[in-house]
């Protein structure tokens, strides 16, 4: 893995108006994703997990402007230069959705019931006039094989799928443009336990195999675990902690993170300091966040400061890949997910 | 002879739904029995029937095209055995019993709580019908079931709507709903499944607390094998309607017998584990279309000739330890024997 990056995420924001009245006035915004920065490095996974309505969705969205950001700037690498996305014209958009593919979480709604797993995975190809008609199928039995599916399914249709299968599928046609960065939305979320695990694997093979960089989003801690290189913690439309996979769970550096690793289910009665550390509360609506640090209403360690000052995102320590948005980082002494994960092994 | 802290016996269930492609077994011959104060979990895949088997508790299988076909269903109310399965579902008898004494709840609390009334008007409802309590009382019963279960502002918040809760405050309206009476048994089918991790944790240790003190059995359902291993005291595994697998926690996850759990419990990603997940080749097979032999065969990695032929039976590996595996005869009880 190098340390090159491939996208570099600057200020983002998404604002969604919230309207009332007959006028359809705009009464307010959702800040969906307020002021968010991030790096995308080359061959790396990039892991980016919070909970329901943190942005993390419409971050991996509008970062390939499926939705258009409202401000701030996405730079990508292209032989060697590093471009502004959101002032790409139509036709440079089009080039560039080549090298960025996304892989949605509902496997029974991201593909067309109507179109055959030929059309499904070719449509990409004969989009951006690629091969003729043959050549498009010959590569379409390819990418099939390539993630694990007969060629004879080829004229098959969605329904005929099981919900893995059908993820297959949404996977070959992310890949059929040999695309560099695959962003994957949720893509394990609604599949069975041994469903996913076939599924996870398969991505990490096609990520040896073309070199790829992925972006994956997700809920499950354990599963972003699995598969990230380095991990973004999002809370409520913002970046509360960056840090490598090992840095994240050892060395938490954001109360909202500890609460997270504490949260984890373990599959095995805890003991003693090892008991679950719960948090007070719910997300609070992101029309209307708090003042200040946006997690102070949940946060067991708020002090005044949290309420007034909104902290900024700086490096933890001397590391450069270890990121903070909270004024006590370096007072607090938060615990590991190991501390959490002690568990009785005595039987009793 | 029954034990005498024996609270519900199921013995032999099958649940079958007629369906166009014919006849499609939900359960399919299912034994267990609960203790009072007692919590099962039951973990599967989805269609492995364990939300079916939540349902057939309190003879809520959806008619008519489901039905209970064989086996029994044995509620032991202050020591007297109920046959439930032989109660009329919507008599008067299984009324009574169900929200009062067996009372359940469910993954989606939006789908399962009433849009156009209060929250404090559905959990009064409870309580007039099997308490016979008057409004007045009903009210103020309402009011300390919520502030039990957590809910801030209990008194205010009494009046609002479905739809003015959270995903975790409905889940937690849900929870007083089913608690209101003091049952003995719940059934929790996901309850936590729809919400997110730190409001799960918060879920869950409310269920551990409330159940101490009221001694209260529950049966969870989850495909989560983690969240079972939190809160269940023994676990049942299930897989196309058959129980593969039933032991005590500490069992299931130290000393898995079928290679159904033990795969499970390998194709879970665990944080700090950095090798590759076992994943379980194939997928879970169509009820309607079941393999001979064992419903497991096509998957497993450890599958004999005999597997294809015959259905397993179910041998014990030690105390209260059960497997529906020929491997496990084949390895174990040849040998002694």
């Amino acid at each position: 893995m190098s340390t090159e990056t491939l996208m570099r995420v600057s200020n983002l924001k998404k604002y969604f108006p919230i309207r009332k009245g007959v006028l359809r006035r705009v009464a307010g915004h959702v800040k969906a994703v307020d002021d968010v920065s991030f790096q995308i490095r080359q061959g790396e996974t990039l892991g980016m997990v919070g909970e329901s309505g943190c942005g993390k969705s419409t971050t991996g969205r509008s970062i390939i402007r499926l939705i258009e950001p409202t401000a701030g700037s996405v730079k990508y690498r292209t032989a060697g230069q590093e471009e502004d996305i959101i002032h790409f014209n139509k036709a440079q958009m089009k080039a560039f959705r080549q090298r960025v593919q996304m892989v949605f979480q509902d496997p029974f709604s991201s593909l067309d019931p109507r179109m055959s797993v030929r059309d499904t995975v070719s449509e990409p190809l004969f989009v951006h006039r690629m091969g003729t008609q043959k050549e498009r199928t010959e590569q379409v039995k390819e990418l099939l094989q390539t993630v694990g599916l007969s060629v004879t399914h080829l004229n098959r249709f969605p329904h005929q799928f099981s919900g893995g299968q059908r993820q297959r599928i949404g996977i070959a046609r992310a890949l059929a443009l040999r695309p560099e960065l695959i962003i994957c939305d949720e893509a394990v979320s609604a599949l069975d336990v041994s469903v996913q695990a076939q599924i996870l694997n398969l991505l990490q093979d096609l990520q040896s195999e073309f070199g790829l960089t992925y972006m994956f989003i997700a809920h499950d801690l354990s599963v972003i675990d699995y598969i990230s290189d380095r991990i973004v913690v999002m809370y409520l439309g913002k970046i509360v902690e960056v840090a490598t996979k090992q840095q994240l769970y050892d060395n938490p550096s954001h109360p909202y993170t500890e609460a997270l690793l504490g949260a984890i289910p373990i599959g095995e009665k805890r003991v003693g300091e090892g008991k679950r550390l719960l948090l007070g509360g719910t997300v609070p609506s992101p029309a209307n966040p708090p003042p200040g640090c946006t997690f102070h209403t949940r946060c067991p360690y708020a002090a005044d400061i949290c309420r007034q000052k909104e902290p900024a995102l700086e490096s933890v320590g001397n590391s450069d890949d270890h990121q903070a948005a909270c004024h006590f980082t370096t007072e607090l002494e938060l615990k590991s997910f190991y501390d959490f994960a002690e568990v009785d092994r005595s039987g009793a | 002879m029954t034990e005498p802290n024996r609270l519900v016996e199921v013995n032999d269930l099958e649940v079958v739904f007629d369906t166009v492609e014919g006849r499609t077994h939900a359960v399919n011959g299912v034994s267990f029995s609960m203790d009072a104060g007692e919590t099962v979990g039951i973990v599967g895949e989805s269609g492995c029937g364990k939300s079916v088997m939540s349902l057939a508790m309190l003879q809520l299988v959806p008619r008519p095209h489901g039905k209970i076909a064989r086996g029994s269903i044995i509620y032991y109310q202050r020591g007297k055995a109920v046959e439930i399965t032989k109660l009329n579902p919507t008599g008067k008898a299984m009324r009574a019993l169900r929200g009062n004494e067996m009372a359940m709840i469910f993954q989606e609390p939006m789908t399962s709580l009433n849009p156009v009334y209060t929250i404090g008007e559905q959990i009064m409802e409870v309580l007039r019908l099997h308490q016979k309590m008057d409004n007045t009382r009903a009210k103020h019963r309402a009011i300390e079931m919520l502030e039990k279960v957590g809910v801030p502002d209990a008194a205010q918040r009494v009046e609002e709507y479905p739809h003015q809760f959270s995903g975790g405050m409905r889940q937690r309206a849900m929870i007083a709903m089913a608690l209101s009476c003091t049952p003995n048994l719940l059934v929790a089918d996901e309850p936590t499944t729809a919400l997110d991790v730190t409001i799960e944790a918060q879920i869950l240790e409310l269920l551990a607390e409330l159940q101490r003190d009221i001694n209260m059995a529950v049966l969870f359902i989850s495909h989560d094998l983690k969240v079972i291993g939190e809160i269940a005291d023994r676990v049942i595994v299930m897989y196309a309607g058959w129980v593969v697998e039933e032991a005590m926690r500490e069992d299931i996850f130290q000393n898995p017998q079928h290679p159904y759990t033990r795969s499970l419990l390998a194709a879970i990603p665990r944080i700090g584990r950095r090798e590759r997940l076992v994943s379980i080749p194939g997928r879970v097979p169509s009820l309607s279309q079941l393999p001979p032999g064992c419903f497991f065969a096509p998957r497993c990695p450890a599958a004999t000739d005999q597997c294809w032929r015959e259905e397993p039976q179910v041998f014990t590996v030690n105390q209260g330890h059960t497997v529906k595996c020929w491997n496990y005869w084949d390895k174990e009880v040849q040998k002694t024997s």
